[in-house]
């Protein structure tokens, strides 16, 4: 008898240990940098998503988790992080969350009744579990350079393998290294397998919603030096304000043959201010500074963003003319640019060598002519550069989507 | 018996109404219209299609050389890629290329690039057609190409009107197509227009009938797996068989 009483106490008891574990359910999904903090009727989680490829997704995987669980408390915030660092937070109740996922009501009424912010929370001193430091991403991305507009050849291309890694060493630093493996060249005719980034960044956070960067090593467009970049946002993702500085050296971090350094001490400089269209995800900016390669002058840019998807279309104007299609000349460079998504939605559980597929594919087309003018500093996987998939907004729309399309 | 192959004749036709009809048109310019023409309808909000469109020998327009602006016996392709990008607004990329010729310093032959917008300026409504504004191949005025590229230019605006004919869905189509500042119409120029008759009992199904201010067409068209679609067409004047052939998904 006394056997049976324990067979039935150990079931019951396991039973409500599953019910509240969401971190081990988490966990095991893969999520890093898990807190979970209980004060009376309020919960606090935190955690970084690096398994689904789009922050949209690996929210609703949350929340999908915490509606299955009937013993959290009422009111719930999540502070989502990036190489761990509080970014976003959402404050909402856990009926809303059942109510969203059970399809009672509709991701616009779950979003008007919880609260999205840029978060203004520090990191608490508690450890975290399942850091995502130390722990090494290998991914393989395809680039294509190329050029259009002559008899000789209709498209001039150089397509390049980008096999890479990232780490996050610690809270904001990172390291980050890509090496191009060339197939063949019909563009330049002096490139060779070279490495294309190698770099290491801090990623910040100052009060009032000011995300900081600042980088050093070899950059692409062989720019060898340091950044830096600040950003500041106004009524949430409403207005941007970016800013960025950079001293480098044009050089090759493994110079192929006959190519040598072009200048040094090469300063380059922008302001950027950006206006968000909230309801439809879409930036108007407007970049003034001088680029890379010694132009100046200012970018605008409307671009909208359909989850992970950005299409832009820009207008260019620096001082110098823009050399077109068969030698014509033009004071203004127009084109657009794309961001697609590429390779799988959910990666593998981020380990200590982890094998991924790269997660975004980008090309800018020169309508107009003038490949080589607006060029700037290009820090690829840092916080600063990954913002829009954090942004308030980005996430709404996201759930919304999801909601409409079950995708 | 002469019953039964009324229903045999009735179903077959259903069934190649069925397979080559649906109810998306994108025309063979690779905005949204009808066999050649544009309508005022968009897709919806964050579509993109990525497609081609054959256009059949006699028909395509040569783009570049002594014989520019005229119809030359090779075929041509325009490769599209049309995106919706705000609710009232859709831009198309193109590339037209002709048949049977090789990117060479001695052809003189290079595919033509062109541009276009289109802008809702007001919704269908019980009394009222829904009216876009299209801007076809005019990035010289913008100074962003030079005024000789530009091949395919019209400035436009269209109407369209859905209605019922008894139990036949018709969605029909009026614009005027000109030039805009110094650069000259050279396609849609003038009125033009079109039907997209929808039968009732193939509510995917539809045949599409269209004025391009040049030459009478005639297609017809289905999407398949809700991602394909494909449409054939038979132009000019219902001479030769042209075909349209785009992918779509929306982003979102």
């Amino acid at each position: 008898m006394r056997n049976i009483v324990y067979v039935i106490f150990s079931f019951f008891c396991a039973v409500a240990t599953a019910q509240c574990n969401l971190l081990s359910e988490l966990q095991s999904e893969g999520f890093e940098n898990l807190l979970l903090i209980e004060n009376n009727e309020e919960l606090e989680l935190h955690y970084e998503n690096r398994r689904y490829r789009f922050e949209g997704i690996a929210l609703r995987r949350v929340l999908e988790s915490i509606a299955e669980l009937d013993c959290l408390a009422e009111k719930i915030t999540l502070i989502i992080y990036n190489k761990g660092l509080p970014i976003t937070e959402i404050t909402t109740k856990k009926s809303l969350i059942n109510e969203l996922i059970s399809g009672s009501i509709s991701a616009t009424v779950f979003n008007s009744q919880s609260h999205f912010v840029f978060t203004t929370r520090k990191k608490p001193k508690q450890k975290e579990t399942q850091s995502s430091y130390l722990k090494t991403d290998l991914a393989v991305a395809a680039r294509t350079d190329y050029l259009l507009g002559n008899f000789d050849n209709p498209i001039r291309w150089t397509p390049t393998l980008l096999p890479s890694i990232q780490t996050t060493l610690a809270k904001g630093t990172q390291i980050n290294a890509t090496y191009g493996v060339v197939l063949f060249d019909d563009l330049y005719f002096w490139e060779k397998s070279r490495w294309r980034y190698a770099f290491a960044s801090h990623n910040g956070r100052l009060p009032g919603t000011i995300f900081t960067r600042l980088s050093a090593g070899f950059f692409e467009l062989t720019q060898f030096g340091i950044e830096g970049h600040a950003t500041k946002f106004f009524l949430e993702d409403k207005f941007r304000l970016d800013l960025n500085l950079s001293l480098t050296e044009n050089r090759f971090l493994d110079t192929p043959p006959g190519r040598k350094a072009i200048d040094k001490n090469h300063l380059s400089y922008g302001v950027k201010a950006t206006y968000r269209y909230a309801p439809w995800t879409t930036d108007l900016s407007i970049h003034y500074g001088r680029y890379i390669f010694d132009d100046t002058g200012y970018t605008i840019l409307l671009q909208r963003q359909f989850n992970e998807v950005f299409i832009g279309f820009f207008m260019r104007e620096v001082d110098r003319q823009i050399v077109g299609s068969f030698g014509t000349l033009y004071d203004k460079n127009y084109g657009f640019q794309f961001t697609a998504p590429i390779g799988i939605k959910k990666h593998l559980k981020p380990s200590y060598l982890r094998v991924k597929t790269d997660e975004q594919f980008f090309l800018e087309y020169n309508y107009t002519g003038g490949v080589d003018i607006g060029a700037r500093i290009y820090a690829p996987g840092t916080v600063i550069h990954e913002l829009e998939e954090y942004y308030p907004s980005t996430l709404k729309k996201a759930l919304e989507n999801y909601t409409k399309t079950g995708k | 018996m002469d019953s039964l192959f009324f229903y045999m004749r009735k179903y077959l036709i259903g069934f190649v109404l069925g397979i080559t009809l649906s109810s998306f048109s994108q025309s063979s310019t690779g905005t949204r219209g009808l066999v050649k023409v544009p309508t005022a309808r968009m897709f919806e909000d964050g579509t993109l299609s990525i497609g081609a469109a054959f256009i059949p020998p006699g028909y395509h327009k040569r783009t570049f050389g002594l014989k520019q602006g005229e119809l030359v016996p090779n075929a041509g392709l325009n490769t599209f890629v049309t995106v919706n990008l705000f609710p009232f607004m859709e831009v198309m990329f193109r590339y037209t290329h002709e048949a049977n010729l090789v990117v060479r310093p001695y052809t003189e032959y290079f595919p033509d690039r062109m541009f276009s917008a289109r802008f809702k300026v007001l919704d269908e409504s019980e009394k009222k057609p829904a009216i876009v504004i299209g801007l076809q191949d005019v990035t010289a005025a913008f100074d962003a190409s030079c005024v000789g590229c530009s091949n395919f230019s019209s400035t436009y605006v269209v109407a369209s009107k859905q209605f019922y004919f008894k139990e036949i869905k018709i969605d029909a189509s009026i614009g005027y197509g000109g030039g805009l500042g110094n650069l000259k119409v050279k396609e849609f120029d003038g009125f033009f227009g079109g039907v997209q008759i929808s039968p009732t009992n193939f509510y995917d199904a539809q045949i599409l009938v269209d004025y391009d201010a040049t030459y009478l067409n005639i297609g017809v068209q289905k999407q398949l797996f809700n991602r394909i679609q494909t449409m054939v067409s038979y132009y000019p004047n219902l001479q030769k068989i042209g075909w349209v052939l785009a992918y779509r998904q929306n982003m979102f």
